[in-house]
């Protein structure tokens, strides 16, 4: 197992290696420059021309890359080009708050879609199974930035039962951290549940014509076993597969949702930078966000040795 | 199976509860405080009470305010809270409450006392300023005139100062007096107070400048007190309490919520999350249906074509001309921007300095036949097409789109390039990749600000430096000219030949709706772009 999880750590270095050159070329094809946007308003050609030279921005781009790779192994991704923070800092005042968005949408998914798809699977080709379908079809179609702005309207304008936008801190108010966290949550958890129900029905329902499912109720084991101690455990395969892809996926996800609710998250710093041209920013931010899906997809591979000792072989 | 079915229904049911259980009162709404309010009949004062006719306008119900309240409004992203690193003007909305400017100026554009309460040229060159003395700064820095000497030290020569162009005709700032300040200027600068109306002219407190995080924990003299800034969320103040004018300070807390997204702020106030925000016009009318308040403010900018002159085919004045004759621009404000906005064809608004009352836009009247002949005239019978580049702004391509069908009828093709909003500048003022930009100008409060930027032969937002020399002759003149009626003859006659000439076509002035939930008081735009004035602006007292 630990020579698993070993291998895999050194296969991520030149991956990580490779998207820090993706990461850093991708802020270079962005339109605009970065030193016109910081003039203002008001400024002259030889203005913005100072600001370019200031930032650093007239180096070779070699020269920049490896000055910000220097940098980023050591933990400093640089300073913000339109404020006085550090990367790193708004980094770690904003990720938190993300993590916590996906993480619930996350445990919204699991709870919808677990039941929802277990009850697919036992009632196949019957109603529960067909709306359990037609609700996972609609989940999965539905745009979340859509569905964010229907839930403001059901939710926050017409019924005010939660608030339409904003973030506040557990540390702060953890009552107005859940009211807060409700709509957003919700919103972004009804994809991944629908997800989760298609992943899971479909599993499942294959498991249960296995063998070894028939010789167990043979054996007279009770439904609830043969369902949950048997079946449910080589039907989760791929929905743990299906989990890495909605963490990474929710990650994403949260930059629309962050921007219909007002959430100073990871996702509203992104936007924010890429619309001021904070290249610093966006780059730290692209980079976190890569070795945080390289990390999740090796926390998935961990969860198939554990569930499956075949791979471990 | 039927264990299964019930299974599955408590789990639905659970988090059901737990959905409803989440509900209830919104912390995070602004909370009216109900506290006994302290009335305060509202008199027509302003910063120094000299030419304040309009704010006076706005103030004479003598409304009750609550002063214990909390005031939340809506805005968008803010740059920086250091009033010589913020980028836009809309930053002004973040930067009001807690810097005085030397001069301030009010809702009609004049220019009123701020902290300084007189000033003058005594010579072309020459500009002195006499201070309001006994206020401090939030720390307890005392304000004087070595305080205005290190601000506009600072402001003019700091390496990273966005504002030094404004200020590059001083040549010295000297403390004469605690309270009175010389000015020494390279050439004579008429401009000069509506330039410290600005953020060139914001005064922060001397001790933050070594402060590395000056640009989020700003120390100024204003109305409010700086509190709090989270990224992305909000920024808070709480009032000053030894302001100089405590009648301007209506509430106890004022919270700017960040909310970069238009839906987002509009349902944040729907919902009660805010007091009052600014909306887009097509929300206007769902609003006054739902009981909210809406003022539409007519600001200074304006939306227009704006035409590289010395590049085909706008080198031709016939053919600009034709453009002109070709835009019905009343069925453009009616159509697009639900009949909110003025339509114009001159560069200035009524009230401004450069406002010529004799210009009218029947005069530049809709006539696709006039259109034609001028295009014949211009040799171009067959037609004409030309790039227009418009940045990606829903509202501003709506308003674009509807020129190019206009366009269309009288034989001009008019290719509409969409880009981002940053590329505006590189693309079309510096590298000059197209001849025409579909775009709002904020606009200047001075004439001389705007002649200068965008019609002289150096101006930064004029491309291809297209001029007259007697353009040149009125911005020289006006710029040593002091006495304000003569530069209005300059500027009214400019504004004939920006007519005659169709140096530019503008479409119609910019219109800020500004919205409020009943129960808010005083609530009004300046005469600029989008920043909102909290000053005598409050909640009413229950």
């Amino acid at each position: 197992m630990w020579r698993t999880i070993a291998r895999r750590l050194l296969g991520a270095i030149p991956l990580l290696f490779a998207m820090s050159i993706v990461v850093f070329s991708l802020v270079l094809i962005i339109p605009g420059d970065p030193a016109v946007t910081l003039a203002g308003e008001n400024a002259t050609p030889e203005r913005v021309q100072e600001i370019r030279v200031a930032l650093g921005l007239d180096r070779p781009v070699v020269e920049q890359y490896f000055d910000w790779l220097g940098g980023a192994l050591q933990g400093d991704l640089g300073k913000s080009l339109t404020s006085s923070r550090r990367v790193s800092d708004v980094i770690a005042d904003r990720l938190p708050i993300s993590l916590t968005l996906a993480g619930s949408a996350i445990l919204i998914g699991l709870l919808i879609g677990v039941p929802a798809g277990i009850v697919a699977a036992l009632n196949r080709n019957r109603w529960p199974d067909r709306s359990a379908t037609v609700g996972a079809s609609l989940g999965v179609a539905m745009p979340n930035f859509w569905l964010g702005l229907v839930f403001v309207l059901v939710f926050a304008v017409r019924n005010p039962w939660f608030p339409a936008s904003g973030f506040v801190r557990l540390s702060e108010d953890p009552a107005g951290w859940l009211h807060h966290l409700v709509l957003p949550a919700l919103t972004l958890g009804t994809a991944a549940s629908a997800e989760i129900t298609r992943q899971l029905r479909g599993a499942l329902s294959d498991v249960l014509l296995q063998d070894y499912v028939r010789t167990a109720r043979a054996k007279g084991l009770r439904r609830w076993v043969v369902v949950g101690k048997h079946a449910a455990k080589n039907a989760s395969i791929p929905v743990v597969t299906v989990l890495g892809l909605q963490f990474s996926l929710l990650l994403g996800g949260t930059v629309a949702v962050e921007r219909v609710f007002g959430i100073p998250g990871l996702g509203t710093a992104i936007v924010d930078a890429v619309l001021g041209k904070d290249l610093p920013m966006i780059q730290g931010i692209v980079l976190l966000t890569t070795v945080a899906v390289v990390v999740i997809n090796l926390l998935v591979d961990v969860a198939y040795g554990l569930l499956n000792p075949k791979v471990r072989a | 199976m039927k264990r299964t079915r019930n299974a599955i229904a408590a789990s639905f049911v659970a988090l059901g509860l737990l959905v409803a259980a989440c509900g209830g009162d919104d912390s995070g709404t602004t909370s009216e405080t109900t506290a006994a309010a302290t009335t305060v009949a509202t008199t027509a004062t302003t910063a120094g009470g000299a030419t304040t006719t309009a704010q006076a306008t706005t103030t004479t119900a003598a409304p009750t305010f609550d002063k214990n309240a909390t005031f939340t409004y809506g805005e968008g992203a803010v740059t920086s809270l250091d009033p010589t690193l913020a980028r836009t003007l809309y930053d002004n909305t973040y930067l009001y409450p807690v810097f005085d400017r030397l001069v301030h100026y009010d809702t009609s554009g004049s220019t009123i006392p701020g902290l300084a309460l007189k000033w003058a040229f005594t010579d072309p060159t020459t500009f002195e300023l006499d201070l309001r003395t006994g206020v401090v700064f939030h720390d307890g820095t005392p304000f004087d005139a070595a305080a205005v000497v290190a601000n506009l030290d600072r402001s003019r020569t700091g390496e990273k100062s966005l504002v030094k162009g404004e200020l590059a005709v001083i040549d010295k700032v000297e403390a004469v007096s605690p309270a009175k300040v010389k000015v020494t200027l390279k050439s004579p600068a008429a401009t000069l107070p509506l330039i410290l109306a600005d953020r060139a002219g914001m005064m922060m407190s001397p001790k933050s400048f070594t402060d590395p995080a000056v640009d989020r924990n700003p120390v100024g003299t204003g109305m409010y007190q700086f509190v709090k800034y989270v990224d992305g969320d909000v920024v808070e103040y709480k009032r000053n309490e030894k302001y100089w004018n405590p009648d301007d300070v209506k509430n106890a807390v004022l919270r700017i919520r960040i909310i970069g997204d238009d839906a987002a702020r509009l349902n944040a106030l729907r919902s009660g999350q805010l007091d009052a925000t600014w909306v887009d016009e097509s929300a206007v009318a769902n609003l006054k249906s739902t009981g909210f308040k809406v003022e539409v403010i007519s600001k200074l900018g304006l939306f227009h074509l704006q035409l590289n002159r010395n590049q085909a085919p706008f080198n031709n004045p016939l053919v600009r001309r034709a453009v002109n004759h070709a835009i019905d621009r009343t069925a453009i404000t009616k159509g697009v921007l639900f009949d909110l906005a003025i339509p114009t064809v001159q560069p200035f608004p009524e009230g401004n300095l450069g406002y010529n009352p004799a210009l009218k836009v029947s005069d530049v009247k809709y006539d696709p036949a006039l259109a034609k002949k001028l295009l014949a005239d211009a040799g171009l019978s067959g037609g004409v097409s030309f790039n227009c580049f418009v940045v990606n702004t829903s509202g501003y391509i709506a308003r674009t789109e509807a020129v190019q069908a206009m366009l269309a009828e009288v034989g001009i093709k008019m290719n509409i390039q969409i880009i981002a909003g940053g590329d505006i500048i590189p693309k079309f003022y510096q590298n000059q990749e197209a001849p025409c930009a579909s775009t709002p100008f904020g606009g200047r409060l001075d004439p001389a600000q705007t002649i200068g930027l965008m019609f002289s032969d150096t101006g930064s937002l004029n491309p291809g430096k297209g001029t007259t020399p007697r353009i040149l002759e009125i911005l020289k003149t006006s710029l040593a000219e002091t006495d304000q009626a003569k530069r209005k003859t300059l500027f009214q006659e400019f504004s004939k030949i920006y007519v005659d000439e169709a140096l530019n076509i503008p479409l119609h002035y910019m219109s800020f709706p500004f919205a409020h939930r009943d129960g808010v008081l005083g609530v009004k735009g300046l005469f600029d772009v989008r920043p909102f004035d909290i000053r005598n602006v409050g909640v009413k007292a229950r």
